[in-house]
């Protein structure tokens, strides 16, 4: 793969057209996309343009060839992985996480990334085991990375607990650990999201934010029953917070974590700008009455995190049971609807991490898709990944969005 | 050494292969215990890659003789080898009754695939794993765990009568489901099919989670074994065991009883024990979990611990079957981490005879009966 383009495409979003990385093209989405200083750049993957892959069982040899590419949009758009400040990978296998990390070694320098590292049921190439999609900040300063004490096992791995770059915070997925990295409670979900919480407020907190300023959770579960018990945690840690001034949530399920016998994953953004966070939600909403907002940013920040979003109606029933296309669309709309709400149009979009209950499922969103971004190539940096479940089973899809004011 | 790759045990050979091509694998274990492939009447293949399934079958066409066996693709998370994309299990039988197969037209469109729906030799009925489809391929009952399920079902009951035997006959089902959750609508079909008149224990049933089914929207798989002939279906509940209070069940095998997964108390997992016919030789076990006394999990956490505790209930179904874990020919090991299986086969091998161990499979998969639950263990046993 040679340069890398940077094309303008519109006032908001700029798509970047990426040189080796053609096959977005047609799609109603782009290889990377830039937003003032935010570069967003989609899953990387050892994939060709017509979907082979050629270290077809070498999961490392497909990281390094990942990152590689990784590296080159970045460094196209005049930045370094030192910029790169939040990464989350998927992997067909998380037995090869260890593999991938040594790989990532050898490019990242300290203080690393944040980084999340969850399995997926299939991602677009059939022959890719990993992929990998990264934010980069490519403003001034030098990238800040902290691992406190109390998660000194990830201290071995190429990334940081939390990194922070500018007013943004991007915190590792953070589970229930102890400091050598095995479970503090051995199978009790709501206990170790409990020390995930707390292990995350630790980094936010060392990286000069509050968890006032956290306006994005991502969390992933091994078994998506496990979300229930989840739950119960997170109205504990946001009791109190009003809709209108809470964090996204999105929660996953996958099927691995990152240590054996974690049961969750806590990826958090803060964003330290002023003002009070300020959260959205669709009336379509039905968890709406709980601190959750659909969409969330801070008053003087430019970045929204949007909860992912599912076919759900207001009653919390399942809009269109079955049915792939019709489910991709009705969440795309209600992110259109929440973007709104804060003011912001599709074109603010900048990232799109779907996660399918079946990976086939993900050409039939595309085509959903282009209702909302119509110009080919030209769409938010797109990640897709197959997850083992969400809130609801009757979901079949739920996508998560990043937009960029 | 607990894990075989092939075993004899009468007319019945099994046999496992992974690698590059896990069907010539298989071929070449057959062959060293006398069997062929012509000779396999049930083939469950692991695939890392729902979309691999297709073009695998399709690379298969022509290699089983006339009559293809029974097969039941099933999409896993992981397989044992990382770097694998399929496995294969086969059951194979060198009786000298003639193979027979069958497809019902109910299931039309499988006959584009180079399977049978059922495929019997001698008293062994095997049922791939039938979803919940129209003759076309089409699912029926979108998004309907339940639907799917009584329809599926019905498919394994008429594949069985097509071949000459009763839905009664039935000792074994395994079923994969879209979503963990899918399990608990799954389960209330369950009862209304086999404990409607309360005469017969269920089929011994391993409930899994896969990451995909066959088609875009299947939520359900259900695969079958059904010895013919030997009498009434009977079922062993280890005493005092967690499944000996199902409700119905009697002295039979388990069952789901009702229970949600995650909740419901006691006798709340599949099949809870093992299954055979009265005068048969086969005995399924239901995939052993780590279930405590009264309900719930055993263990939390603990992958050796879950696995000690599931492999003391299987010992004791099979005692109540009248076999032993010496009987066992063929384990499929399911984990929600398969970096649990060294765990996993360090407690099979304090148990297991290490002169002829099982076949052992093993795979990855999204969830189990409980949330908490780590592995399914299925055993298969010949008396």
């Amino acid at each position: 793969m040679a340069n890398v383009i940077l094309a303008r495409i519109d006032a908001k979003r700029t798509a970047c057209r990426v040189e080796g990385l053609e096959w977005f093209e047609p799609l109603p989405a782009a290889a990377a996309t830039r937003a003032g200083d935010l570069l967003f750049v989609s899953g990387q993957t050892a994939a060709e343009a017509d979907g082979r892959v050629a270290a077809a069982d070498d999961a490392a040899a497909q990281a390094g060839e990942a990152l590689d590419r990784l590296g080159r949009v970045v460094e196209s758009a005049g930045g370094t992985l030192d910029d790169v400040v939040d990464v989350m990978s998927f992997h067909r296998d998380v037995r090869t996480v260890g593999a991938v990390m040594d790989v990532a070694r050898e490019r990242f320098r300290d203080p690393g990334p944040a980084w999340t590292a969850v399995g997926s049921v299939g991602l677009p190439a059939p022959g890719a085991l990993v992929s990998v999609r990264a934010i980069a900040h490519l403003g001034p300063g030098a990238r800040e990375g902290v691992t406190p004490d109390g998660a000194a096992w990830m201290r071995g791995l190429p990334l940081s607990a939390g990194a922070r770059k500018g007013d943004l915070v991007f915190v590792s997925g953070q589970s229930g650990l102890g400091a050598d990295g095995r479970p503090s409670a051995p199978g009790d979900h709501a206990a170790q999201a409990r020390l995930a919480y707390a292990r995350g407020r630790e980094v936010v907190e060392a990286l000069g934010a509050t968890m006032d300023d956290v306006i994005d959770i991502c969390s992933f579960h091994l078994d998506p029953r496990g979300m229930v018990p989840c739950e119960r945690v997170h109205m504990e840690v946001w009791e109190g917070v009003e809709p209108g001034a809470a964090a996204a949530w999105t929660a996953i399920g996958v099927p691995g974590l990152m240590a054996p016998g974690a049961l969750s994953a806590y990826r958090l953004i803060a964003d330290a700008a002023p003002g009070p966070r300020v959260g959205r939600a669709s009336a379509s909403i039905h968890w709406r009455d709980t601190p959750n907002a659909g969409a969330s940013r801070k008053q003087g920040g430019r970045l929204v995190g949007i909860a992912g979003e599912v076919a759900s109606d207001a009653e919390g029933n399942v809009t269109t049971p079955g049915d792939t296309f019709a489910q991709a669309r009705y969440a795309l709309r209600r992110i259109r609807e929440v973007v709104e709400l804060h003011g912001g149009t599709m074109d603010d979009v900048v990232e799109i991490t779907s996660f399918h209950r079946d990976p086939r499922a993900w050409e039939i969103v595309m085509e959903a898709a282009r209702e909302f971004f119509p110009e080919p190539g030209a769409g938010p940096a797109w990640t897709p990944t197959g997850a083992t479940g969400l809130w609801n089973p009757g979901y079949l899809h739920e996508i998560y969005a990043l937009a960029v004011l | 050494m607990s894990a075989g790759a092939a075993i004899r045990a009468g007319d019945l050979v099994l046999a496992r292969g992974e690698g590059a091509d896990p069907l010539a694998a298989v071929a070449a274990q057959l062959s060293a215990l006398g069997a062929g492939l012509e000779d396999v009447v049930d083939v469950v293949s692991f695939h890392r890659d729902a979309r691999d399934v297709p073009g695998f079958l399709e690379a298969a066409r022509g290699a089983f003789g006339e009559v293809p066996p029974a097969w039941t693709p099933i999409p896993v998370v992981s397989l044992e080898d990382p770097r694998a994309r399929a496995a294969v299990r086969a059951i194979a039988h060198t009786g000298s009754a003639p193979k027979e197969g069958v497809t019902p037209d109910t299931i039309a469109w499988w006959r584009s695939l180079p399977v049978s729906a059922g495929c019997r030799r001698g008293d062994l009925v095997c049922v791939s794993g039938q979803y919940g489809t129209d003759a076309d391929g089409d699912v029926n009952t979108p998004g309907d765990d339940a639907g799917q399920a009584r329809n599926a079902l019905n498919r394994v009951a008429e594949i069985v009568t097509r071949l000459g035997g009763r839905p009664q006959d039935v000792v074994d089902v395994w079923s994969c489901h879209q979503d963990p959750r899918g399990m608990a609508p799954a389960a209330r079909v369950w009862e209304e099919e086999f404990r409607g008149d309360g005469r017969e224990a269920p089929p011994a049933w391993t409930a899994l989670g896969a990451p995909a089914l066959y088609g875009l929207g299947m939520l359900g798989q259900y695969r079958a074994l059904a010895e013919l002939g030997g009498g009434d279906r009977v079922g062993a509940t280890p005493a005092g065991g967690p499944w000996a209070g199902a409700p119905g069940g009697g002295a039979a095998a388990g069952g789901p009883g009702g229970g949600a997964p995650g909740g419901g108390p006691g006798a709340g997992a599949p099949g809870g024990g093992a299954a055979g016919k009265a005068g048969g030789r086969i005995v399924a076990v239901t995939g052993a979990a780590a279930e405590a006394p009264g309900g719930g999990v055993e263990s939390p956490g603990d992958a050796a611990g879950q696995a000690r505790a599931a492999l003391g209930h299987m010992e004791r179904a099979l005692r109540g079957m009248g076999a032993s874990l010496a009987d066992v020919v063929a384990i499929a090991s399911f984990h929600l981490d398969l970096r649990d299986l060294d765990a996993v086969r360090a407690a099979a091998a304090e148990r297991l005879p290490g002169d002829r161990p099982p076949v052992w499979s093993a795979a990855g998969m999204t969830g189990f009966w409980r949330p908490g639950q780590l592995h399914a263990l299925h055993a298969l046993a010949v008396r």
